[in-house]
């Protein structure tokens, strides 16, 4: 623990040295004006937290799996595989149609909610029920949750950026997603 | 029914049980995290942007 907030505070430290760089440079790799973009800020928040409640649900679960069912390594592969069904024919199919009708908003906080009702199962999970009754329901609806989330808290990063700043923009969003998903982990 | 798992950690030492509080401990915090993002969302997100106001590329 006092390692890891040791190494938290170290870049919090560094952090605030690039944001000093970046204010006083001439040419910033990360121009803060960014920042004013309209709905920026609230999508990289929201990423990051999204991130920080994704990373460690599959990291646990896959320790679960692994060490209280029993599961192989290629059972455990078998097992995570509806997931990634889910989220990929679901962000395919169903996530535009529905932001087209209802509108980014709804779809997002939809989506955080099923995310976080599914994580809430899992904190119940017992060790004696099988990966059917205990595991499949509860990971079905976090894809579920992550497919309805993901793409409108991009689209909130990005949308409000001008068009030659797309391309910082989606870095940004990628970049705080992985710092979202190592803070929740750690 | 009890699985295998389940009879391991009923006579598990309590390395194994706190690996599994661990667990659901876990989660509980991600699910925590799930709803201050929706919370966030709800509060600091704009209301009802389309697909079509999005720049692609």
């Amino acid at each position: 623990m006092p390692q890891t907030l040791g190494l938290l505070g170290a870049a919090l430290g560094l952090l605030a040295v690039f944001l000093i760089i970046q204010a006083t440079s001439r040419e910033p790799l990360l121009p803060l004006r960014l920042f004013r973009a309209p709905g920026l800020a609230a999508g990289n928040l929201v990423m990051a937290l999204l991130g920080a409640a994704w990373i460690p649900l599959w990291f646990f679960l896959n320790l679960y799996l692994q060490s209280v069912l029993q599961l192989t390594v290629f059972g455990l592969g078998l097992a995570l595989l509806p997931m990634t069904l889910v989220i990929m024919v679901f962000m395919v199919k169903l996530t535009g149609p529905l932001i087209g009708r209802f509108g980014v908003k709804p779809v997002m906080v939809t989506g955080l909610l099923a995310l976080s009702g599914a994580l809430g199962l899992l904190a119940t999970i017992p060790a004696d029920r099988s990966y059917l009754v205990s595991v499949l329901p509860a990971s079905l609806i976090a894809a579920l949750g992550m497919s309805l989330a993901y793409i409108p808290v991009t689209m909130t990063g990005m949308g409000g950026a001008a068009p030659e700043d797309t391309g910082l923009a989606s870095g940004l969003i990628n970049t705080t997603y992985q710092v979202g998903s190592a803070l929740g982990l750690a | 029914m009890v699985s295998a798992a389940a009879a391991q950690f009923a006579g598990a030492p309590h390395e194994a049980v706190d690996l599994l509080s661990g667990y659901r401990a876990a989660f509980l915090g991600a699910a925590l995290i799930g709803l201050l993002a929706s919370a966030v969302a709800l509060v600091f997100v704009r209301g009802k942007r389309k697909l079509t106001e999005v720049p692609i590329g």
